[in-house]
């Protein structure tokens, strides 16, 4: 058995990572829906250590926002992974609690940075994208705001690392 | 007394830095500052103005806790490149720096933004000021 494996009382197999749906095998069965393992999601690697630092943050407020925002980052991936995406080409995510109760959470890769901050006050809550020269010095921003969709926004930041490739 | 080709900024503790050794953008906020006599909120940082600059800021004291002031060691930034960052166009030259010699510290300085800039394009320049940080130095 391999260190990626588990195995069960009834001799199931399961995998850490998802398996997909080979179509040239036939009537292949899976053990369950392939994202049914959502807490061994590749997604969840790139999370944890975020997560984890979302959960300690005092003010409940800026909690609910920012495990909200990880929550809609981490469909994202799961998106993204469902449509093939290589989820090795997306940078580690790194979070921080600021010591004035703010929250910040950035991919960073050697040219670019791509964050999502959670301030006190909701409409401050912000994004950034910002890169090199080699990659256009891109230097953008926007807010959070509660009538922003976050889905559609992280979807388009997480293209960005996906694309860079 | 003109600027050096690069300044440097101290990393005080592991919280500056990912557990994969990138620096954090929050070691580059700037933040308030109530003895300031102008608009601006600043972050310090030392100009490296000769070679003694690195061993100087490597065992600076913190006048508080009286231990070694960035127990993480201090990264580099050359000047030149924080100017094309604030040619920028969403930069748009908001930043400045200054010299600010201490008693205990000749190379002290600061880098200087508006406190009326909005709090995302501070946090958004302070990520565009990380990525140009060099590796870290202890």
């Amino acid at each position: 058995m391999k260190q990626s494996e588990q195995i069960t009382d009834s001799k199931q197999v399961l995998s850490f990572v998802p398996k997909r749906i080979d179509s040239s095998i036939n009537n292949q069965t899976m053990g369950n829906d392939i994202h049914g393992y959502s807490w061994l999601h590749p997604s969840s690697s790139l999370m944890v250590d975020t997560i984890s630092t979302a959960r300690d943050i005092e003010d409940p407020n800026i909690k609910d926002e920012a495990l909200k925002l990880l929550h809609n980052i981490q469909n994202t991936l799961k998106f993204l992974d469902f449509h093939s995406c290589d989820l090795n080409l997306i940078p580690p995510m790194h979070a921080h609690n600021n010591e004035d109760g703010t929250f910040i959470t950035e991919l960073v890769s050697k040219n670019y940075r791509i964050g999502f901050n959670i301030e006190k006050e909701n409409i401050e809550s912000s994004w950034y994208l910002v890169t090199k020269g080699n990659l256009g010095e891109i230097d953008a921003s926007g807010y959070l705001a509660p009538n922003i969709n976050q889905n559609k926004l992280i979807l388009w930041l997480l293209l960005f690392p996906l694309m860079e490739y | 007394m003109p600027y050096p080709e690069k300044f440097i900024k101290g990393i005080p503790d592991d919280k500056c830095i990912y557990e994969d050794g990138t620096i954090a953008t929050h070691l580059f906020h700037f933040h308030e500052n109530s003895s300031r006599k102008d608009d601006n909120m600043d972050q310090s940082i030392n100009w490296y103005d000769d070679e003694n600059a690195i061993t100087h800021t490597l065992n600076q004291i913190n006048p508080h806790s009286k231990e070694i002031h960035f127990k993480e060691g201090l990264v580099t930034i050359v000047l030149d490149d924080l100017e094309w960052l604030n040619k920028r166009p969403g930069v748009n030259n908001i930043l400045n720096y200054e010299r600010q010699p201490l008693d205990q510290n000749p190379y002290h300085g600061n880098l200087l933004i508006h406190k009326d800039i909005p709090k995302k394009s501070m946090k958004k320049i302070s990520a565009g000021i990380a990525l140009l940080a060099s590796q870290i130095i202890r």
